[in-house]
This record gives C-alpha cells, structure tokens and sequence, in this order.
C-alpha cells in the first residue's frame, strides 16, 4: 500500500504508524455543539476507531474565560490515560505572577507537554509583552508552544519569538491560518530551526500537504487534528493520502512531535 | 463503495490554491484515487467570469467525459442576460442538465432569491424536481437565511454546500422543519457529526460531496467511511441519495 487510499475508503484505522496528535481540544464549546461534549472518553474511543495512538490537549474553558477550569481538566485528562493523553498548559493574558503560578503548578505534575496560547480568542497579539513569562518559561525549559495563528503577523511574530527564545521550540497552528498566510508560514518555519507548523485546518486545501513538506521538509509539520472542534479523520485522511513517503509520513505523524517533547 | 459526488467544479480561478491543478484531468485523477465514479461540476468561468461561457465550457468537457454530469450555473431572468424560463428549461433538458447551481451573494453574482427576482424560475425547478446546488457562503454563512430561503420554495430541492462544522443548533431545526433541505457533507466535519445527523434524522438528507477542486476528497471521502453509522447508511451518503434524487427530475 503506498498511499494508505485503500484503507480510508475501508474506514480501516491507521496500524502502519505511531500516530501522535499535537493539537487538541477537550469539553464543550460556546460558539457550536461538541458532541458528547468533547469528553476524554469520546475522545480515546474516536482515537481507537480512526487510529491515532496519543493526543495533546488544551480544554476549551481555557481558550475560553477560565485557566485554571481549563488546566484541572486536561490534568484529569492526561491522569486517568496517561499512556494516550498529554496537555497543554493553556495560559491566559492575566499578569506575569499568575502566569509563572500557573505554569510551575501544572508543569510540576506528569502529562504536561508543552505551552498553549491562543492569543486571538483572548484579544492579544502573539507579540504581546503580556505572554512574556510563558515564553521566558518555555525558553528556560526547552518546551514547545504551540500558538494559535490566523494571519500573516500572527506568523510574522513567532519568528520574532524563536530569534528571543531559542531554546524554545514554536508551533504554528493552521499553518497560519488564513489562506494568504500559508506562504509566509512555510516561509518562518523554514527559516528558524525551532518553528514548526501543524496540520489543524477546518478547511482541506487540495495538496497543501504535499507543498507544505516540499517547502520545510516533513522534519518540521506536524500532525494535528483539532479534535474535537472537528472530526479527526477529516485531517488524518489527507495526511495520509499526500504522496508522501513512508518516512515522511512517521515524521509528520508522531515522530517530530515525540522528539519535541522528549519522547523520542 | 462507490462515491457519487454532488459538489464538484474544475477551471481557472482567480487565486489558485498552490501545488494542485485547476483543470479537468485533476479532477478526474482525483476521481480516479478516491473511487468517485461520477461527479456533478460546474465550470469555474461560470462563478469567477460568466455563467454562459462557463456553461458552455462545461459542456463541452462533459461531451467528453462522461463520469461528469453537467451542472449549470443560473442567473436570475429578469436582467435579460439569460435565456427566457421556457427556453432555459428546453436547454437544460437538450443539454442533459439534471442539476444547477446559482451564486447570488453580492460578492458573486449579485442578484436576490426573493420572490420578486427568481420565483418563477425556482417553481419551475421545483416542478420539475430539478435540485439546486447552493453554498451557505451565498447567504454570508448565515443559516437562518438558507432556511428562510429553503422554507420559501418548498417544492425547490435545495441541497446546501458548505455546511460545516458550526452549523448543527441551527441545521437541526431546519432539517425538522424543512422536507426539501438536503445537505452536502465535503464541509460537514463536526466532531462525530455525520453519526449524530444520521442517529437523529436518518442517512436521507445527507448527500456527499467531495468539494474538488477546492477541498481535498481524502478528507470529503474520509468523513463518510470513517463515521459510526451502518454501511446501508454510508452507501445512502456515498450514493444513493443524490442518485434518488436525480432519478425524479422529468425535464
């Protein structure tokens, strides 16, 4: 099998790779209906139906108006499956102090694997001096964050980022998103050794996987699904269908994000 | 399975998506991978430059290629930039139309869906059974304006495109009050979403799409053979609902 087709159109789940999922969610939405509210436990069975092996989360309430409520879910999360769930530590423009609090109290327990923020949903820019305690973190720790991004500034930003914070490692979700800020991602991703991007799109541009490899190398995509702000196949199928090869897809599938956090 | 696509378009656009062709033979190669053995297309020219160059262009290919059935692409009549509704109705029938499509949002074609602009010519389809393809992106994205819309022409068979993965509080209550509302699935990626569509309203008012040449069809396909549902029900999406469908049309 050289391009996994036969198996989407089975339906079959992924067996061939060690399937690591960078970018996911956990809990209900305000904005749309989450089925089975996005629990961990809907979660693990969706992962075992399509074949994805581990998940990193970030909860909802903590992109959305509550931290700490966010945080203690995924702690819960990653608690009752250690071997298939990790998290974000998911922080808020909240002041210097409370982000260094938050940051040493979740990073003190097990299944915490990197930094989320999402700076659009809070108001901020990526750039924002308010975010400079968890980059700081980040740097100081060799932990990847990864950033939600929507333009070409959002981009723009991070590769500010990676010049301060070389010890960090950057995550540039949606590979910058919006449609026009495609160019300029695989542009800052290619240009600094420690900034990836993610494969989360809520659209499927036809190809884009195949260009984006081409432009940064598959060393630097990874897979990310969104899950559950959208189903996982959506994201897994055109993975595996990009032509890549069989290298390529364990770099993009689990094996770049496993040696961002240590793993592997 | 087999895959019969509702919602496909090929030709020049204006910002092409980089790494992918545009022309027919992309989509038929795409067909070729996914196992999509028939596809409804419109012609590219008809959305981004002229509905009549567009069409004529589609058929054109279809005379060739006789895995994509030809989707028109209509104005409202009252402009006089189309032929008259007899006229158009005999041409769609000559030409072996069985479906079309229409742009009216401002940023498109800029034309209304009230009574006063399209009524005759959406009654006459809906006589007719002939089903119109139409995105959410021509009503802004707003669901409330596709129900009104589909409430509006209850004998029009309306399939949307473009439902995504935000829609179900409002999607839900326009398929329980709507008989004629059908929605295509190549932008339906809810989490577990097509599972819970089918557990609440049957495999019925689902149709797939891919979304080529736009969206890439591993991802439309993967929506349909990855759900939780029966594989009676995926053949429904896969197939046989838009062939249902089709097979009432009497142009």
């Amino acid at each position: 099998m050289t391009d996994y087709i036969e198996a989407i159109l089975a339906g079959w789940p992924v067996r061939e790779f060690q399937v690591v999922d960078a970018h996911d969610h956990l809990g209900p939405w305000s904005n749309f209906k989450v089925s089975q509210k996005g629990s961990i436990d809907s979660l693990i069975r969706r992962c075992d139906q399509v074949g994805i092996n581990r998940i990193t989360l970030t909860a909802h309430a903590s992109i959305g108006p509550d931290m700490r409520l966010g945080n203690e879910l995924v702690l819960d999360a990653v608690t009752r499956f250690p071997q298939r769930a990790s998290g974000y530590v998911t922080i808020k423009p909240c002041g210097g102090e409370a982000i260094f609090e938050e940051l040493t109290h979740f990073f003190a327990k097990p299944g915490f694997a990197g930094i989320k923020l999402h700076p659009e949903l809070h108001g901020r820019q990526v750039a924002d001096p308010v975010y400079e305690p968890a980059y700081a973190y980040a740097d100081a720790h060799r932990l990847p964050v990864l950033i939600h991004t929507w333009s070409v500034r959002n981009v723009l930003d991070i590769g500010g980022l990676a010049v301060r914070y070389p010890n960090a490692s950057f995550i540039v979700a949606h590979l910058g998103g919006a449609p026009n800020a495609l160019d300029t991602a695989l542009q800052t991703i290619a240009r600094h050794d420690n900034v990836y991007g993610d494969t989360a799109l809520s659209a499927a541009p036809m190809g884009n996987i195949r260009y984006a490899v081409t432009k940064i190398s598959a060393e630097k995509l990874l897979f990310g699904t969104d899950m559950p702000f959208y189903d996982p196949s959506f994201t897994l199928a055109r993975v595996l269908a990009a032509g890549l090869s069989h290298r390529e897809l364990a770099c993009v599938l689990g094996g770049n994000f496993n040696r961002l956090c240590g793993r592997g | 399975m087999k895959f019969f696509d509702a919602n496909a378009a090929f030709g020049p656009v204006r910002i092409p998506a980089p790494g992918i062709g545009t022309g027919v033979r992309t989509l038929l190669e795409q067909m070729d991978r996914f196992g999509i053995e028939t596809a409804l297309a419109y012609h590219s020219l008809s959305r981004e430059y002229d509905p009549d160059t567009g069409n004529d262009a589609l058929l054109e290919v279809c005379a060739q290629n006789r895995r994509i059935l030809p989707v028109f692409t209509l104005l409202a009549p009252a402009s006089g930039e189309t032929a008259k509704l007899d006229m158009l109705l005999s041409r769609l029938s000559r030409s072996g139309v069985r479906a079309v499509t229409m742009f009216p949002a401002s940023g498109y074609h800029n034309f209304s869906l009230r009574r006063w602009s399209v009524g005759p010519l959406l009654d006459a389809l809906g006589e007719t059974h002939v089903p119109l393809l139409i995105g959410l992106d021509q009503f802004g994205g707003n669901l409330e304006a596709l129900g009104d819309f589909a409430l509006s022409y209850p004998t029009l068979t309306v399939i949307a495109t473009g439902i995504n993965f935000r829609s179900d509080r409002m999607l839900y209550p326009l398929m329980e009050h709507t008989e004629n509302l059908y929605a295509e699935t190549s932008a339906y990626k809810p989490y577990r979403g097509i599972a819970e569509f089918c557990a609440r309203f049957g495999a019925e008012r689902l149709v797939f799409g891919s979304g080529m040449l736009s969206t890439d069809p591993a991802s439309s396909v993967a929506l349909i053979t990855y759900a939780e549902i029966s594989d009676a029900d995926k053949e429904k999406i896969a197939h046989e609902n838009l062939e249902r469908l089709l097979s009432k049309v009497t142009l």
